[in-house]
């Protein structure tokens, strides 16, 4: 009789999280080395260049002060005895961020005038204009600030990191579900197939997809296919007996013979799964990574559309609040379809959120971006939920669900970044655009073509529903998903990184990347734990000026905690819903400020910490008042 | 996922990556280089800027400023790159200009468009198709804007895009090959064709003989199918004998 094995697990997935998560740590890491290398070893020419040009612009500076003080001195003003000069200089030092320090020195190199005290000038580090009234009187010194070359610096460093944080995530999240699909899944299957056949059934299974469990598969066939024939024979033996027995002496003995075999099953019929592998998660994965992909840009654009700081707030508040109800209403109206016409409504949607993002590259104003940012999470969420609605493709398959929201998360602020980096904001936006109408188009070719039997899926946001949320468990999401907004869409996007888009993709990234840990590694814990780490986190950044990227991965890894605790239900229509509010929320915490005062975070903070609260009340009420799920 | 497919996924996804980066890299040295460009138009555009507002302080109207002109033909003599320089009023017609054929001609409409958008801010930056014109206010003692100051730049004189992007890629290129390779290396030592269980399973199966110690649900289940068919075959053959022996007696 066969041992028992000592591990439980049958598809052996928590192997292939660790796999994929070591295989995506070795590649980020990799990229990110490669990267250091490339800016030390390729782009010291550049940074050279940058740093020449710099002093260009210190020594034109240098030159104008000089040719006033030459005019000063031809006009018989001593320079020595000038009035107001170093205001003046300040106030140069002021209007140019080119410049770092100034100082006039006359003939013997003494200073004179001087906005940088306590400087040694020196031609090291300074960009000389000599003053000449005929013969040399002087000169002025002035010294560059570098601040492009730093900033230039600065932005690369970003954009290393995002690019390798994005590699080890396309390639970790790449693997997971290639291992999924191609040999975990498999295996299990396998594995209960041979449970099967150990209780007697010698059906004809589906053979493993192509593979590393293929030969075992061709084993078993080899195994299961004779002792199917050779049943099959014996049954045509007996046939033959029994009608060359035509007085019926020998049945008792037929029977008696094949007697032993009733404890076997060779004839049972299987149907074969056949499915269309991958079509249902490429498509709805680009479009999701598509709409995360404005998301690092929606509240940065919009605060610089009004140019009255209180305002400001407005319009950032607005623009993502505009995504989120956006996003609620394209769900709605994706439940409403129920996935009927689904070809039509997804290159419709679709191709109307290329066009309000492409028309992004032409708006000047608050209003007409909010609206354009509307239109498009309406669009978007009607094509992808139209897609994910589509009978089987995420119900049966959760794992695709998690896999589109949370990896198009992580990955597309990433990208939309980087292209903003590399392009500006607006072309960021139209490109974005366009590959929306792309992914649009393509949806003729893999959306979902399954006739519904029903006329809405408005039920599966009923009570009764599989997916649905008790009350307790919506708060707990909102309060774990709202730092999440609150901290990335709105303080780092919006307020404190608004100069640094790559350093904004990176953040975004991080509360991605930190947000699919708690599935890969598996780490379990109770919902409300996930809501408070993302409120502590928040607090943390206001009062103790937490640095950003431990802030992200907090909240990242907060909201990743409380989803994993909901299981599958935190990819069905309910959970999602309740995530857009909570996106919604955060930009009325951030409008709240224009009324109160309060600084962003700090009104994050106390909505968070409210939040938290409520969620850890619906944690301790008595078990028995619970929904039982 | 075998090891082809591992060693593909991992060195195009590193050598994605990092051609990524080198071409955002390179365009942030671009905007680098633009930026250092367009900070020293910003200072002549202030200088100038302060020189007006200086001789608006008199009580003149900016329009009667006649010391403007040769002002204008100064800063277009000693700037490399610039075109012209106009000072236009607020209702956008040309006052005076280093083209003297653009005075009391309305400016272009991508100026006012962008005075505009500027959305606060005192500068401005209009974009047309050969030139870029950057421009600032001129405030008078009482806060009030009189006109406006715009340096008409050549657009070749700042740094056009793409003009670093084939350099650094290739300067970059051994790192990133470099990377890429390794990368697959990485992929063909990480992904294996079959796990340990898998092999067991296979040579279980294949040899119609139970593993000694299984360690996982594949190997128990196949060491339970193995036992089973064994048993189902045993138990054919001897009901095949015994219908043999009958057909015989028939």
């Amino acid at each position: 009789m066969a041992q028992p094995p000592r591990s439980s697990h049958a598809s052996r997935a928590e192997r292939s999280d660790l796999l994929a998560l070591l295989v995506g740590t070795l590649v980020g890491l990799l990229a990110l080395l490669a990267a250091f290398l490339a800016i030390e070893r390729s782009f010291g020419n550049a940074f050279d260049d940058l740093a020449i040009k710099s002093d260009e612009v210190a020594l034109a500076i240098g030159e104008a002060v000089a040719e006033e003080i030459e005019h000063a001195v031809a006009l018989g003003i001593p320079l020595d005895k000038m009035r107001g000069v170093e205001p003046h200089l300040q106030a140069m030092l002021a209007a140019n961020p080119s410049i770092a320090g100034i100082a006039i020195l006359d003939e013997a190199e003494d200073v004179l005038y001087a906005v940088e005290p306590g400087q040694v000038f020196d031609a090291a580090t300074h960009m000389r204009a000599p003053i000449s009234v005929g013969e040399t009187r002087g000169a002025v010194l002035v010294r560059p600030s570098l601040y492009v070359v730093e900033a230039v610096r600065e932005h690369i460093l970003a954009s290393a990191l995002a690019v390798a944080l994005l590699a080890g995530l396309a390639v970790g999240l790449a693997l997971r579900f290639a291992l999924l699909e191609r040999v975990d899944l498999p295996r299990a299957r396998f594995v209960a197939g041979g449970r099967s056949v150990a209780r007697g059934v010698f059906a004809d299974f589906t053979p493993p997809p192509p593979g590393p469990l293929t030969p075992l598969g061709a084993a078993a066939a080899r195994l299961i296919g004779p002792l199917r024939r050779s049943y099959r024979r014996l049954l045509l033996v007996v046939d033959e007996v029994r009608a060359l027995d035509t007085s019926n002496l020998l049945h008792g003995r037929i029977d008696a013979a094949m007697r032993p075999l009733r404890a076997y099953r060779f004839n049972r019929l299987f149907v074969r799964r056949i499915e269309r592998e991958g079509a249902g998660l490429a498509w709805p994965f680009l479009a999701m990574a598509a709409a995360e992909a404005s998301r690092p840009l929606v509240a940065n654009f919009a605060i610089d559309r009004i140019g009255d700081a209180p305002l400001s707030t407005i319009a950032a508040a607005g623009a993502v609040a505009a995504d989120g109800l956006g996003a609620i209403l394209g769900l709605l109206l994706a439940l409403l379809l129920g996935g009927r016409w689904s070809k039509a409504i997804t290159l419709f949607a679709m191709s109307a959120a290329g066009v309000a993002l492409g028309a992004t590259y032409f708006v000047h104003d608050a209003m007409p971006f909010a609206l354009i940012v509307f239109v498009t999470g309406f669009g978007l969420w009607t094509a992808v939920w139209t897609v994910l609605l589509a009978e089987g493709a995420a119900a049966r398959r959760p794992w695709r669900a998690a896999l589109v929201f949370l990896a198009a998360g992580a990955a597309g602020p990433i990208v939309g970044s980087l292209l903003a980096e590399a392009e500006g904001r607006r072309m960021a936006f139209a490109t974005i655009g366009v590959v929306v109408v792309i992914v649009g188009l393509a949806s003729i070719a893999s959306a979902s073509r399954t006739p519904q039997r029903v006329r809405t899926r408005l039920d599966l946001l009923a009570p009764s529903s599989p997916g649905a949320l008790a009350l307790a468990e919506a708060i707990t999401l909102v309060a774990a998903a709202f730092p999440v907004f609150a901290w990335a869409d709105i303080q780092t996007s919006g307020i404190a990184m608004r100069e640094n888009y790559a350093t904004i993709g990176l953040q975004f990234g991080l509360v991605g990347v930190a947000s699919l840990l708690a599935p890969a590694l598996a780490v379990r814990a109770a919902p409300a734990v996930g809501a408070a780490l993302g409120a502590l986190a928040l607090a943390g950044a206001c009062l103790v000026a937490l640095p950003a990227p431990i802030t992200s991965i907090a909240v990242g890894l907060g909201l990743g905690l409380t989803m994993l605790s909901l299981g599958a239900r935190a990819f069905a229509p309910p959970a999602a819903m309740t995530i857009a509010f909570a996106m919604v929320l955060s930009a009325a915490s951030h409008a709240t400020t224009y009324l109160t005062g309060l600084s962003s975070i700090g009104s994050a903070t106390l909505a968070a910490a409210v939040l938290g609260g409520a969620s850890l009340l619906a944690a301790i009420r008595p078990a028995g008042r619970r929904r039982r799920r | 996922m075998g090891r082809t497919g591992g060693v593909i996924l991992l060195s195009l996804a590193t050598l994605a990556a990092l051609l990524a980066f080198v071409v955002v890299a390179a365009r942030v040295v671009e905007q680098g280089d633009a930026r250092l460009a367009e900070a020293k138009l910003d200072f002549v555009l202030g200088d100038m800027d302060e020189t007006i507002e200086r001789n608006l302080q008199l009580g003149l109207p900016l329009a009667e400023l006649q010391q403007i002109e040769p002002l204008l033909e100064e800063v277009l003599a000693s700037t490399p790159g610039l075109l012209a320089v106009d000072v236009f009023s607020q209702t956008g017609i040309t006052l005076f200009s280093t083209d003297r054929g653009a005075v009391g001609e309305p400016v272009p409409p991508p100026w006012l468009e962008a005075i505009g958008n500027r959305r606060g801010a005192a500068r401005w930056r209009a974009t047309e198709p050969e030139t870029i014109t950057l421009g600032g206010p001129l405030i008078n003692d009482f806060d009030q804007t009189e006109g406006w100051v715009a340096l008409i730049i050549d657009k070749d004189a700042l740094v056009l895009p793409l003009t670093r992007v084939p350099t650094l890629l290739v300067a970059a290129a051994p790192i990133t090959l470099g990377a890429s390779v390794i990368a697959g290396i990485i992929g063909f030592l990480v992904m294996r064709r079959r796990d340990h269980d898998m092999e067991g399973a296979l040579a279980a199966i294949s040899r119609h003989e139970p593993i000694a110690d299984p360690a996982t649900p594949l190997g128990s289940s196949s060491n339970e199918a193995v036992v089973t068919a064994l048993a189902a075959t045993r138990t054919l053959e001897t009901a095949a004998e015994e219908l043999r022996r009958l057909d015989a007696e028939v």
